[in-house]
């Protein structure tokens, strides 16, 4: 008698047969939780969107042309106090999503088995225990990924309004989200927590390296490797960029010589301006000015935003597929 | 063979050990096995098939349990029920048709009811004789068992 | 194939400690073997090499024939039920089917329904919902329905009730009587296995100690009890495996009986399984080795 059957299944679709079967029924009610998250934001995201859309044409924001400039103060303003914060929270929770696929699906997926004993009876039925995690890893791989793009289409088309007024580049914000970062570091998270769960064997203990860990490489990476990925262009402020569409990176006073001011001369000057009776922002820079200090910015421009993404994504991806790799070698050669 | 022989009186008096049953699996007795006396397996089988022989109940023609059955209702080896089943076809009780199963073949004596008396009565004379002389029971047993042993021995010794 | 599993000096070792030591065996086909031993023997050691669960430390072991465990080739023609018959507690008896199905190159769901039904067990039922008793003849059933030729069980009865054990072994003989299986199954209660297997394994600390046929070993091992002074008269060219002795009386178990020099005064009585492998155990220098004919198997 062979293996699968061929026959339709309840809604006529072809029967799943295989390790994809095995992966499916293994692993689908984490799948369907965390469809039901990405589902579930995604709708709260629809109808938010969809009035956030409206407002932002509403209150002329979509019209008034520069955002820093006088005629979108009022709009702009009005469309803030309403969105703003979700503007704000809403991307520092969902960059953190990823780890919830490293934890529910990608930990639990060998150290499950090992804990429970279910391995003595999964790897003895007739197929090797290399099979059995390449399949599973690939599979679930691959619909993490499609569930991911979609998902960060969906922020993407809510975010636009603040797209157009922050730009895509700021860290933080739209852009662990948007694009393919997001994707590549749920991948990321998924055979970290598969490695992890190799090696420690046990699920708990587990998930909770699997988040100190990707929190250990992500941190650090956004916020040291990411900008050296291209040099940010420097240029003095009095440039006129559109500032508002860039990230930001780093702002400082420069000497007559080019030197950049360190921390306790800009103090000094600070204390110096103010006794001259400098009180605003706007004073102290011409009162800068006039001593020949010239106000430097340091800013990646937003239609680096691909760029960026493609190599950050690429750099996930190749450890994804480095820890896919040991956790095949390591399930191999090492675990009993 | 030793406690076939004895066997015999001790189911004289109470009640049969094998049921008759041509109903649910098509044969006419069913096994059993008794875990403690000591007795290997293949030998109790061998034992109670002739048992049924002895009185009856089994004739030829009739077929004897299928291995399966046998190993599906006693949880023994398979091996054990061919072997038993071996040993009665060397004795010539049985015979095995390739495809059906295995037969009975031919009868046992059966010992006339007269002659079984007048042994009772003689052994009972050696019993009464033997307790006067001062033997408990186990050691009755012993010295029966041994003499039994070796008239086996001597009878196996004069056949080859 | 003469014999399914092949062992030289096979050896495994966790951190410091042998689980088991210079194991050199040859499984028979076509038998029902048992493993025995005390518990940490190393016989789920062994069963584990057997089937690829783990790799050997040291020696080397080959199954039905040549093939090295752990192997898609062996995989798929060994069978394994582990000790306390691991399943997934989540997916029902269905399920569980579909999964053996998909992960094996051959299985007759026929075969195992019929055996289920029969045993009234429901498909529909989560395995962490069904008896002990009920589980093993699931395990069972999926591990038959695979028609290996070698089937390997670990423990399987031991925390069953009487009735559960009477249950499944009647089911995995049947299997054996139906398909003529090689079947390999450990345990550490010796006497229910005298009238399921014909050949022994005895494993005590890590090592073999005994192996041979059940009816070899019943045959060439007798009891013999009698005056203490004339033990050693009796003996003649046996060999004592387990001795008892008081002030006047010495009980023996001797191996190879058909060497003692009989006396009036001694009693030779048969002994039984349980007797042989408890005598064996109590005694760790006496050993039951096929000696020649054990190399000639391996190295075949």
């Amino acid at each position: 008698m062979t293996a699968t059957t061929v026959a339709p299944g309840r809604w006529g679709l072809p029967r799943l047969g295989g390790l994809p079967w095995v992966t499916w029924r293994q692993h689908r009610l984490a799948i369907a939780g965390l469809a039901v998250v990405f589902g579930g934001v995604s709708i709260f995201l629809l109808f938010n969107g969809l009035a956030m859309h409206h407002a932002y044409v509403k209150t002329g924001l979509s019209s008034c042309g520069n955002p820093n400039g006088a005629s979108c103060q009022i709009p702009l303003d009005i469309f803030s106090s309403k969105y703003e914060n979700w503007a704000q929270l809403t991307p520092r929770f969902l960059a953190f999503l990823p780890i919830a696929t490293g934890i529910f699906i990608g930990a639990p997926m060998v150290a499950r088995e090992i804990e429970t004993g279910t391995f003595r009876f999964a790897w003895t039925q007739g197929r090797n225990r290399v099979q059995w995690i390449t399949v599973k890893m690939v599979l679930v791989g691959i619909v993490l990924v499609v569930m991911s793009l979609a998902f960060s289409a969906v922020f993407t088309w809510w975010f636009t309004p603040w797209d157009s007024l922050m730009g895509r580049m700021t860290s933080g914000q739209a852009y662990e989200t948007e694009g393919i970062v997001f994707a590549a570091r749920t991948t990321f998270a998924l055979t970290l927590g598969a490695l992890l769960g190799t090696l420690i064997r046990r699920t708990l203990p587990a998930m909770a390296a699997t988040i100190a860990a990707w929190l250990a490489v992500v941190w650090p990476a956004t916020v040291y490797l990411r900008p050296l990925i291209m040099k940010p262009i420097v240029v003095s402020a009095s440039t006129q960029i559109d500032v508002s569409r860039t990230w930001t990176i780093d702002d400082w006073y420069q000497d007559r010589a080019g030197h950049r001011l360190k921390a306790y001369q800009m103090d000094q000057l600070v204390q110096q301006a103010r006794q001259d009776g400098v009180r605003s922002r706007k004073d102290l820079a011409h009162w800068m000015t006039q001593r020949h200090y010239t106000e430097r910015i340091s800013y990646q421009p937003g239609n680096r935003f691909w760029h960026f993404q493609t190599v950050e994504a690429s750099g996930y991806v190749v450890l994804t597929l480095l820890l896919a790799g040991a956790t095949i070698w390591w399930l191999q050669h090492r675990t009993v | 063979m030793i406690s076939t022989l004895v066997d015999v009186p001790r189911t004289a008096c109470h009640s049969l050990t094998m049921k008759i049953d041509k109903g649910s699996s098509g044969s006419a007795i069913e096994f059993r096995l008794d875990g403690g006396s000591g007795v290997p397996t293949y030998l109790q089988l061998v034992h109670q098939v002739e048992h049924a022989l002895r009185l009856g109940m089994l004739v030829p023609g009739d077929q004897l349990p299928k291995v399966k059955d046998v190993v599906a209702a006693l949880a023994i080896n398979p091996n054990t029920v061919l072997k038993a089943y071996r040993e009665l076809e060397h004795k010539g009780l049985a015979v095995g048709r390739p495809g059906q199963g295995t037969f009975i073949d031919a009868t046992l004596d059966v010992v006339p009811v007269r002659e079984q008396q007048s042994l009772r009565r003689s052994l009972m004379r050696w019993l009464t004789t033997a307790s006067d002389a001062g033997l408990d029971e186990h050691a009755i047993k012993a010295l029966f068992t041994s003499a039994l042993y070796d008239l086996s021995r001597q009878r196996g010794e004069a056949a080859s | 194939m003469s014999s399914v599993i092949e062992t030289r000096g096979l050896g495994k070792r966790y951190g410091r400690a042998w689980a088991l030591r210079d194991c050199s065996l040859a499984i028979p086909a076509g038998r029902v073997v048992a493993l025995v031993g005390p518990n940490g023997a190393g016989k789920t050691t062994l069963l584990h090499l057997a089937v690829g669960l783990t790799e050997p430390s040291a020696g080397d072991i080959v199954v039905l024939g040549d093939i090295r465990p752990g192997r898609d080739k062996a995989l798929t023609r060994i069978g394994f039920v582990a000790q306390d018959t691991p399943l997934y507690p989540t997916l029902s008896v269905a399920d569980t089917m579909r999964l053996v199905s998909c992960l094996s190159a051959r299985f007759d769901e026929a075969h195992a329904r019929a055996r289920l039904a029969a045993i009234d067990i429901p498909l529909s039922r989560k395995v962490g919902h069904l008896s002990g008793g009920q589980r093993s003849q699931v395990a069972l059933a999926v591990a038959l329905a695979r028609h290996p030729e070698l089937l390997i069980l670990d423990e399987p009865v031991a925390r069953l009730d009487p009735l559960a054990r009477h249950e499944f072994m009647a089911a995995l003989m049947t299997a054996v009587a139906e398909d003529g299986i090689s079947v390999l199954l450990s345990s550490h209660v010796v006497s229910e296995l005298e009238r399921v297997c014909d050949h022994l394994v005895v494993l005590a600390e890590g090592r073999t100690q005994v192996i041979g046929d059940v009816e070899d070993l019943l045959a060439s091992h007798r009891v013999l009890t009698g005056p203490v002074g004339q033990a050693e008269a009796v003996l003649g060219g046996a060999v004592v495996v387990s001795e008892n002795r008081t002030e006047r009386q010495a009980t023996l178990l001797v191996r190879d009986a058909d060497r003692i020099t009989p006396l009036p005064s001694w009693q030779v009585q048969e002994t039984n399984l349980e007797e042989i492998v408890l005598s064996y155990l109590r005694f760790p220098q006496a050993s039951a080795l096929p000696g020649p004919a054990l190399n000639r198997a391996v190295s075949a």
